[in-house]
C-alpha cells in the first residue's frame, strides 16, 4: 500500500514537472505574448470601432471575441503544444527526459497538460476581455432621462488599458528585477482583469458611480458557457496537435492538426448521416459543431448548463483517446 | 552569381520536395480539384470548378508560400545549418532571392498542376463550347460620363448651388466621383443612357448585354419601361421591354453585324414608362449596372492569365514570409507575416466597404456621432487602408478568380501590371529589406 | 571611424571584446574579454580552454558571424565580411548541421555553388575530399543515416572545397574515432605542410600539442597563456635522454655519478600513448593479422 502511493506520488511529481515546465516555456515563448496582446486588444477595440451595428452590437462584439479566441487559441495551441514537443523531439529534449525515470505516457501526458495550463489561462483572460468588450458594445438603454443606444466607452478604455498595464508591468519587472517576461505577464494580466471584473460593478453603463447597494456587473455571463465550449475546442486541438507531433516533424504535425480539425468542421454534414464506413470516420473526427454555439446567446437566449456538461465529457473522452494514441506512438519511437 | 543564387535555389525547391509538407499539399491539392461538385446546372458547375477549386487551392497556397517562407531561413538560422552559406561569399541578397525563388517556384508549379487538372476536367466534362466560351467587357466611354459630370456643374452654377470657398474644379470632381459610385434614380418617364466603345472587330462579333437595376419593390419585381441599344447612327438595333416579371436583371443580345461593320461605339438606353402619378423610380448605377460584352479567346487563355496573377500574389507572399523568417524565430514570423496579410486583407475589406458605401443611396446611414476615440482611430486606420488599398489595386483590380469564373476575359494589360508591381517591385522592396537584415545580424547558434 | 589591419598577418585580433546583452540591451555575459593575438601565414594555431571560455564565440567573431562589441578583427588585412576573405576562408563549425535528405555529394555540390566554383572543378574536387575523408563509398547515402562522426568528415570536406588560404577547425576531432582522429592530425599536418593557416580550437589537448605551431589558453574570456608549444612546455631546468636497453650499465653509471653530486635522476621505460597503441592494433587487423 505504501509502496503504491509512493509510486503514485513519484508518478505525480514527475508529471507535475513536466507540465509545469511546458506551461512555463509555452507562456515564456515570444509568440505566445504576441498571440495573447493581440486577441485580447482585437476584442477590446472592436466594439469601440463599430459605427454600423444596426442595434447588434452587443451580438457582434460576442460572436468576433468568440472567434478571436478559437483561432488564435489554435496557434497558440499549435505553437505551445506541436511545435515545442516536435523540436523537443527533434533536439534530444525528448531522449533526454525520457532517459530519467519517467515513463514515455508521463512525458505525453505532462506535454498536453503543460500546453492545456497556457490555453486555459488564455481562454481565462479572453472571456474575461469578451465580457468586458460586451458591456461595453452599443446597447440600448431606456431610463427616466434617456432612451437610446449608448456605449460604455469608460468600460472599453479600462479593458484596452488592462493588457497594455499588464504588458509595461511585466516589461518593467523584468527590466528591475529580471522576473521572467512571459510569465508575469500572464499572472499580471489574470490579477488585473479580475480587479477591473470586480471594479467594474461600481460604475453603471453610462459611466456614473454607483453605490455599493446597487452594486451590479452589468455583464452577460452567458458568454461563460460558449467561452468553456470554446475551451474545451481547444484542449481537442492541443491532443490533436500534441499526439501527432509524436510521430511527424514540426511542419508536417502542424499541417495534419490543422487538417483533421478542418474536416471536423465538415465532419456532421459529410459523414454525419452516411453508411457504416461514414459514421465510423465521424465518430473518428472531432465534431467541432458541437464547441460552437455562439447563435444561441442571439436574442437573450441561453447555452444550457447541461448541454455543456456533456460536451465537455465528449471533449474529455475524445482528447484522452487521442492523448492515448498519441502515447502508444510515442512508445514505439525511436528517439536519437 | 547565377550558379550562387542556382545552388541556393536548388537546395529550396529540393528541401520543399522531399518535405513531407509539401507532399501533404499535394495530396489535399488534387482531393480540392476532385471532390467539388456544382448546383446541377452547367453554369453553376462551371463556376464552382473554377472559383472555388481554384480559390481554395489559391487560399491554400498562399498559406503555404507565406509560411513556408517563414520557415525556411528562420529554421535554418536556429538550427545553424545557414551557417555555412554565412560565412561563403554569398552576398545576403542572393541567399534571400534563392529561398524566394524556391518558394515561388515549387508553389507557382503547384497551383499549375491545379489548374491543368482543373482545365483537363473541364476539357472531358459534359461543357459545350459555348458554356466555356470567354468574353471580353467592354468599356463605358470616359467621355461620356466626365460630360455628364460637366452638364450637372453647368446646371449647379446656373442655379447659383455651388457654395462659395470651393473651387469649380473641386466641385467637378465630387460630382464626377459621384457619378462614378453611387445609384440615381430614374423616375417615371424619364431616361437615362450608357456609352460604350468597341475595339476594332468589336463590331462584327455578337454583343450581350446585361442590365441590372434596383426596382421599386426590390426583388418582387415589377418595373415599367424598356432597355433598348443604339448605334452610333441613333437606329434601335436591339429593344426589350421589361414588365412586372423582370427582378434585378435582363439580358438582351445585339447580333452580329447589326451595329454596323466599322462602329466603334453604341448606347444603351433605359427609359421608365411608368405612370408619373402613381409610379416610382428605379435605381440604377451610371458604372455597374450595364455590363456589355463581346466573345473573347478561349478558357485556357484565361486560366493562363490567371494563373499569372495568382503566381504574381504567391510571389509577394513568399517575399514577406522570407524577410519575416530572416527577422524572427518561425513562431514570430509567422505571426507578424500573417498580421501583415491580414491588414493587407482588410485594406480589400475596406474598398469593399468603401464600395458598398458607395452604392448606398445618400441618406441611408445609420445617423451616430463618432467619439474622439473613434474619430482618431477610424482616421488612422483610413489612412492605413488607403495606402494598402494603392499598394495591392495592381493585383485587385485584376480581379481573376471573380473574371474567371464569370467567364470574362482577363485583361493582359492589367495581368502584366499586376506581375509586375506584385511579383518583380513588391518583392524587390521586402527583398532589399530582408538581405540588410541579414547582412546586419548576429548569427548565435551552438 | 575607419578599421586598421595589420596585412602580413593571417589573422589579426586586436581587443577583441564580445558582451552578449539581454533584451534590454544591459551586459548579460562577457564572453570575450580584450582579447589580441595574430596568427601568421602558413602557422598551425590553437586555441585553447575549457568550456565556455570563449573559444567558439572568438572564432565566430572572425568569421564575421558575430560582431565584437569593441576590437578589431582582420582576416588577410581586411574586413572578414568581405567577399574576397570569405573566398580564401574554410570553416568547419563545432557541430555539423547539414541538410539531412541530402547525400555528401549533393551537400559539398551546394557549396561548391556558393564558391561559385565550376561544375566540372567541383566534381573533380568533391571527388578528391570525398577520397580525403574516407567518405567516398557513403558518398551517396543521406545524412539523415549517418552518425555524428561521419558528418563531422562531411564538414571537413566542405570547409576544404574553396582550397582556402586559411582554414578555422572548431573542434575538429569532436565525435571522431581515433582512427578519424589521426587522419584529421594527419591532413592539419599537410595543410600546414603546403603552406595554409589552420586555426585549431579544441579542449583535447593531447591533439593540439601534435599539430600546432603556437597556441593561445583563453580562460574566461581572457588570454591566460601566448606562445610556441616549446615555449610554453619546455621545462628549462631539466634534461631528458632515452637510449637502448643494450646501455643500460652505463646510463646506470651516469645516474651514480649526477647523485653522488648531489642530483635527482628519474629512470623509466617509455611507454606507448593509448592512442599509438589502438592505431597499431587496427592497422593490424586492417591488414589481417592477429595481434594475439
Amino acid at each position: 500500500m505504501i509502496c503504491m502511493f509512493s509510486n503514485v506520488r513519484r508518478y505525480l511529481k514527475s508529471l507535475f514537472s513536466i507540465t509545469g515546465a511546458t506551461a512555463l516555456e509555452g507562456m515564456q515563448q515570444p509568440v505566445t505574448f504576441l498571440l495573447v496582446f493581440t486577441c485580447l486588444e482585437l476584442t477590446v477595440l472592436q466594439p469601440m470601432l463599430q459605427l454600423h451595428t444596426l442595434g447588434e452590437g452587443g451580438r457582434l462584439t460576442r460572436d468576433s471575441g468568440l472567434a478571436f479566441m478559437l483561432v488564435f487559441g489554435i496557434f497558440i495551441a499549435l505553437f505551445t503544444s506541436g511545435f515545442t514537443l516536435s523540436k523537443e523531439i527533434s533536439g534530444g529534449t525528448a531522449a533526454a527526459a525520457v532517459s530519467k525515470p519517467v515513463t514515455r505516457s508521463t512525458f505525453i501526458t505532462g506535454k498536453f497538460l503543460g500546453a492545456l495550463t497556457v490555453i486555459a489561462c488564455f481562454a481565462f483572460c479572453q472571456t474575461f476581455a469578451i465580457l468586458f468588450a460586451e458591456r461595453c458594445s452599443e446597447h440600448y438603454i431606456e431610463t427616466k432621462q434617456f432612451a437610446g443606444y449608448i456605449k460604455d466607452t469608460g468600460c472599453g478604455i479600462a479593458a484596452i488599458a488592462v493588457p497594455a498595464a499588464a504588458l509595461v508591468l511585466a516589461a518593467f519587472m523584468n527590466w528591475w528585477k529580471r522576473w521572467r517576461f512571459g510569465l508575469w505577464f500572464f499572472l499580471l494580466l489574470m490579477a488585473a482583469q479580475a480587479m477591473l471584473f470586480f471594479v467594474l460593478g461600481f460604475f453603471a453603463r453610462d459611466g456614473k458611480l454607483l453605490s455599493p447597494a446597487n452594486y451590479e456587473f452589468a455583464m452577460n455571463f452567458r458568454i461563460i458557457s460558449a467561452a468553456i465550449l470554446i475551451l474545451m475546442l481547444l484542449m481537442v486541438f492541443v491532443s490533436l496537435a500534441t499526439a501527432f507531433s509524436t510521430r511527424l516533424h514540426t511542419g508536417a504535425a502542424l499541417a495534419v492538426s490543422f487538417a483533421v480539425f478542418f474536416a471536423g468542421f465538415i465532419a456532421d454534414s459529410v459523414f454525419g448521416g452516411g453508411n457504416y464506413i461514414a459514421r465510423s470516420i465521424y465518430a473518428l473526427l472531432p465534431d467541432v459543431q458541437h464547441f460552437w454555439v455562439v447563435d444561441s446567446l442571439a436574442a437573450g437566449g441561453s447555452i444550457p448548463i447541461i448541454y455543456v456538461a456533456r460536451v465537455t465529457l465528449y471533449a474529455v473522452t475524445y482528447s484522452l483517446f487521442v492523448l492515448l494514441l498519441g502515447a502508444i506512438s510515442f512508445e514505439t519511437r525511436d528517439l536519437s | 552569381m547565377r550558379r550562387q543564387i542556382g545552388a541556393i535555389f536548388v537546395l529550396g525547391v529540393r528541401s520543399a520536395l522531399r518535405s513531407r509538407l509539401v507532399m501533404a499539399l499535394f495530396v489535399l491539392l488534387i482531393f480540392i480539384t476532385s471532390g467539388i461538385k456544382g448546383d446541377g446546372t452547367a453554369a453553376g458547375e462551371l463556376r464552382m470548378q473554377l472559383t472555388w477549386t481554384l480559390g481554395t487551392a489559391f487560399a491554400v497556397l498562399s498559406a503555404a508560400s507565406l509560411w513556408i517562407g517563414c520557415s525556411t531561413l528562420a529554421a535554418d538560422i536556429e538550427t545553424g545549418r545557414h551557417t555555412g552559406t554565412a560565412v561563403s561569399p554569398v552576398p545576403p541578397a542572393f541567399v534571400w532571392i534563392g529561398r524566394w525563388l524556391a518558394i515561388v517556384t515549387v508553389n507557382v508549379l503547384l497551383l499549375a498542376f491545379v489548374m491543368v487538372l482543373l482545365f483537363i476536367k473541364l476539357r472531358t466534362g459534359a461543357f459545350t463550347a459555348g458554356e466555356t466560351a470567354v468574353s471580353r467587357l467592354l468599356e463605358i466611354d470616359p467621355q461620356s460620363i466626365e460630360q455628364m459630370a460637366l452638364n450637372d456643374y453647368n446646371s449647379a452654377a446656373e442655379q447659383g448651388l455651388i457654395p462659395p470657398g470651393i473651387s469649380g474644379e473641386e466641385v467637378l470632381e465630387l460630382i464626377l466621383k459621384d457619378l462614378r459610385t453611387s445609384y440615381i434614380s430614374v423616375d417615371p418617364e424619364v431616361w437615362v443612357a450608357w456609352h460604350f466603345m468597341l475595339e476594332k472587330g468589336d463590331s462584327l462579333q455578337p454583343v450581350r448585354l446585361k442590365f441590372s437595376f434596383v426596382s421599386p419593390l426590390g426583388a418582387s419585381g415589377g418595373v415599367e419601361g424598356y432597355c433598348e441599344v443604339r448605334n452610333e447612327e441613333e437606329e434601335v438595333v436591339a429593344q426589350l421591354a421589361l414588365g412586372e416579371d423582370d427582378i434585378g436583371s435582363v439580358e438582351l443580345y445585339i447580333p452580329a453585324g447589326e451595329l454596323g461593320d466599322d462602329a466603334s461605339a453604341f448606347t444603351v438606353v433605359f427609359q421608365n414608362t411608368a405612370d408619373p402619378e402613381t409610379g416610382t423610380g428605379v435605381l440604377v448605377h451610371h458604372m455597374e449596372s450595364v455590363k456589355a460584352y463581346v466573345p473573347s479567346g478561349g478558357m485556357a487563355l484565361n486560366m493562363l492569365k490567371c494563373w499569372f496573377a495568382l503566381s504574381a500574389m504567391f510571389a509577394l507572399l513568399a517575399a514577406i514570409g522570407v524577410t519575416c523568417g530572416s527577422m524572427f524565430s518561425f513562431p514570430v514570423a509567422a505571426f507578424v507575416s500573417t498580421a501583415i496579410v491580414c491588414v493587407l486583407l482588410l485594406g480589400q475589406g475596406s474598398s469593399f466597404e468603401e464600395g458598398m458605401e458607395a452604392k448606398t443611396v445618400h441618406g441611408a446611414h445609420e445617423n451616430k456621432t463618432p467619439t474622439l476615440l473613434t474619430e482618431a482611430l477610424n482616421k488612422t486606420s483610413g489612412k492605413i487602408y488607403s495606402t494598402v488599398n494603392a499598394l495591392m489595386e495592381p493585383y485587385t483590380e485584376v480581379k481573376a478568380l471573380d473574371r474567371l469564373g464569370d467567364s470574362i476575359a482577363i485583361d493582359m494589360r492589367l495581368v502584366g501590371k499586376c506581375v509586375f508591381w506584385t511579383a518583380i517591385v513588391q518583392p524587390f522592396i521586402f527583398g532589399a529589406f530582408g538581405s540588410y537584415v541579414l547582412r546586419r545580424r548576429e548569427f548565435v547558434f551552438k | 571611424m575607419e578599421k586598421t589591419y595589420n596585412n602580413d598577418a593571417a589573422v589579426a585580433a586586436t581587443n577583441l571584446t564580445k558582451i552578449f546583452r539581454d533584451f534590454w540591451r544591459r551586459p548579460k555575459k562577457l564572453a570575450v574579454d580584450d582579447v589580441s593575438f595574430s596568427i601568421r601565414r602558413g602557422e598551425v594555431f590553437g586555441l585553447l580552454g575549457p568550456n565556455g571560455s570563449g573559444k567558439s564565440t572568438t572564432i565566430k567573431m572572425l568569421l564575421g558571424l558575430l560582431r565584437p562589441t569593441s576590437g578589431n578583427v582582420s582576416l588577410f588585412g581586411m574586413s572578414p565580411e568581405k567577399r574576397q576573405v570569405r573566398e580564401k576562408v574554410g570553416y568547419m563549425p563545432e557541430l555539423s548541421h547539414f541538410h539531412l535528405y541530402l547525400t555528401p555529394r549533393e551537400t559539398l555540390r551546394y557549396y561548391a555553388g556558393l564558391f561559385n566554383i565550376p561544375a566540372r572543378d567541383a566534381e573533380e574536387k568533391i571527388a578528391y575530399l570525398l577520397d580525403k575523408t574516407n567518405m567516398t563509398e557513403a558518398g551517396d547515402r543521406p545524412l539523415g543515416e549517418f552518425s555524428k562522426g561521419m558528418a563531422r568528415r562531411v564538414g571537413l570536406a566542405q570547409a576544404l572545397l574553396n582550397d582556402p588560404e586559411l582554414i578555422i577547425l572548431d573542434e575538429p576531432t569532436s565525435g571522431l574515432d581515433p582512427i578519424g582522429r589521426h587522419d584529421v592530425k594527419e591532413l592539419i599536418k599537410e595543410l600546414a605542410a603546403a603552406d595554409k593557416t589552420v586555426l585549431l580550437s579544441s579542449h583535447l589537448l593531447a591533439e593540439v600539442e601534435d599539430v600546432c605551431d603556437r597556441v593561445v589558453i583563453l580562460c574566461d574570456g581572457h588570454i591566460g597563456a601566448e606562445g610556441s608549444l616549446s615555449e610554453l612546455l619546455e621545462k628549462r631546468d631539466l634534461v631528458r635522454m632515452t637510449a637502448d636497453t643494450a646501455y643500460e650499465e652505463q646510463i646506470t653509471s651516469v645516474k651514480h655519478d649526477i647523485e653522488k653530486d648531489g642530483g635527482k635522476v628519474l629512470l623509466d621505460r617509455p611507454a606507448m600513448t593509448l592512442e599509438e597503441y589502438f592505431l597499431e592494433i587496427v592497422k593490424q587487423e586492417q591488414k589481417g593479422e592477429s595481434s594475439k
